[in-house]
This record gives structure tokens, C-alpha cells and sequence, in this order.
């Protein structure tokens, strides 16, 4: 293998990062959350969340809603189509990775 | 635990381990079953308790509710986890049965603890709840059925099985309560934000 060549080329960057995967994992195991709630689970910073989330929205793998209740901007996220068949596809290819390796190692 | 199963597992059971929420409608049931002792010289006051308690209980419940919304965030559940065990849903049937006819035929409500019981333990039929929930429940039906059948035994008074209910279902909302902080992730130190 070139040295050039990254190891894992088919890993999808975007979900790869743990902050993303973190709210994409959440959103995959509900309708939609809250900013609060995805805060709350993630231990993500306001600010990093913030970011994470639009990223992840930029890259059509979440869409965020942003409704006005009583005098507050309440954002809630969920997944896309898109975000949930790349994530199912991140998952998988992570355990092609994963027997790949047991296969060699074994 | 990992990362991806403490996180998908809070978000399924995020609603059922707010224990805090239901507390308050066990505490106006103790209440109830306390009234005729502590309050049974004064009529009016009698007769206010019950609507006051339950009053009560639905602000606190609301309370306990916007405490989690505020504090935690709310989501939109995919869907109710539920046992998916053949031999506990049998069983539930076939105490629900005996139940119904025991009360409607038999005039005698003994069987209905045990059949209550049954519906509250569900989590430990269902394969998917962390095995640390399982065991409290199991611990918390054992020592309802187990006080339950004594009781009987021995022709106690039918409220301290009431009691003995309310009592470890507020303790179990607690643990529920006090797991669902366990599985709320500490601050994390994260990379390119």
C-alpha cells in the first residue's frame, strides 16, 4: 500500500469525528431531539454543539427546526433520509473494518 | 458501557427513567391510605383531602416534569420499548384473567397486587434494558410479591400492601431517577469544533 493512500478510505470523515457520531447516534434513536436534551447527552459545549450540528446540516445529514415558544428560540434536530442511510452505512462499513482486521490478526 | 449503547439506550428509555414524575401520585396514594388514621375526626377536612391530594399531586407531577424539559431537554420518541418476552405476556394474560374473575365472581381482590406487580416489573422481561435496571426490579417485585403473600398469610390489613407498593415504587423511581443522571454524559473535551 502507498504511504499516501489513507488507511480507511471508504470511513465517511464527517460521521467519523466522535462529537458528530455522538448527536448522530442520538437522532438515529429518536424522532427528534431537543438542543437541551442533545446537550445534555452529549456533553458537548453550547458552542461545539453549535458547530457540530451545522456541519452536519450542511452536509444534509440532519435538518433543524427552529420554532419560537414562548419568546425563546426552541432548535430541535433530526435525521434525514440521507443521514440515516449514511450512518447505517458507517456502521457497516466499520464492521467489514472490524472483520477484515480479526481476519488478518486471526 | 460504551459511548453508542449509553447513548441510544437514553434516548430510547429517556421518558420512562424520569422517576421523579410518578413519585408524586404514590405519594398521594401513602396519603390516602394514611388519611382515616390521621385525619378521622373532622369531617370537612375529610371530604377535602382527596381532591387536595390529588391536586397536589398533579402539580408536582407537572413540576417534576418541567424540572426534566428544563433541565435535560425533551425528544420525540421513536417508539415504546416494550418486553417482547412470549412467557411474560402469557403471564400477564392469565393473571389479568384470574383477576377479573376472582373480583367479579369471587369477590376477593388478593390476586390483584400480584397482577399489578407484573405489569410495573416489565423491564425485566425486556432483554434490551441495562442488566443493572433489571435487577432492581427484580429485587423490587420479590419484595412486593413476597410481603404480599405474608401479609395474606398472616390476614393482614389489606392497606399495608398498598403501602409496601407505593413505597418501593417510589424507591424504584429514584433508581430510575438516579440512572438516568449516571447516563447523562460528564462535560466532554472534544477535538475540532
Amino acid at each position: 500500500m502507498p504511504e499516501s493512500q489513507p488507511i480507511f478510505p471508504e470511513v465517511d470523515r464527517i460521521i467519523h469525528e466522535p462529537a458528530r457520531l455522538a448527536v448522530l447516534t442520538v437522532l438515529s434513536a429518536c424522532d427528534s431531539a431537543d438542543f437541551t436534551f442533545l446537550q445534555a447527552a452529549t456533553g458537548l459545549s453550547k458552542g461545539n454543539l453549535s458547530v457540530q450540528l451545522t456541519k452536519l446540516e450542511k452536509a444534509g445529514l440532519v435538518s433543524i427546526d427552529k420554532v419560537l415558544f414562548r419568546k425563546t428560540t426552541r432548535t430541535t434536530a433530526s435525521l434525514s433520509k440521507l443521514g440515516k442511510h449514511q450512518l447505517t452505512d458507517y456502521w457497516a462499513t466499520l464492521e467489514r473494518i472490524r472483520k477484515q482486521g480479526a481476519s488478518k490478526s486471526g | 458501557m460504551n459511548d453508542s449503547i449509553r447513548l441510544t439506550y437514553l434516548t430510547r428509555h429517556y421518558y420512562e427513567l424520569q422517576g421523579i414524575r410518578t413519585a408524586p401520585m404514590w405519594l398521594c396514594f401513602l396519603a390516602m391510605q394514611a388519611q382515616p388514621y390521621a385525619v378521622h375526626s373532622n369531617g370537612k377536612w375529610n371530604d377535602l383531602f382527596a381532591p387536595l391530594a390529588m391536586g397536589l399531586m398533579i402539580l408536582f407531577s407537572w413540576l417534576a416534569g418541567r424540572y426534566y424539559r428544563r433541565r435535560f431537554g425533551w425528544l420525540n420518541p421513536a417508539w415504546v420499548s416494550l418486553p417482547r418476552s412470549g412467557f411474560y405476556w402469557g403471564l400477564v394474560l392469565c393473571l389479568s384473567i384470574w383477576s377479573i374473575f376472582s373480583i367479579v365472581v369471587l369477590g376477593f381482590i388478593g390476586s390483584l397486587p400480584y397482577a399489578l406487580t407484573l405489569v410495573w416489573i416489565s423491564p425485566l422481561f425486556n432483554k434490551e434494558d441495562l442488566p443493572l435496571r433489571r435487577i432492581y426490579f427484580a429485587a423490587a417485585g420479590a419484595v412486593v410479591i413476597f410481603s404480599t403473600l405474608l401479609l395474606q398469610l398472616t390476614h393482614q390489613d389489606g392497606r399495608i400492601i398498598v403501602v409496601i407498593q407505593c413505597v418501593v415504587l417510589i424507591a424504584l423511581g429514584i433508581a430510575d431517577h438516579l440512572l438516568l443522571m449516571s447516563l447523562l454524559a460528564p462535560a466532554r473535551e472534544t477535538a475540532d469544533a
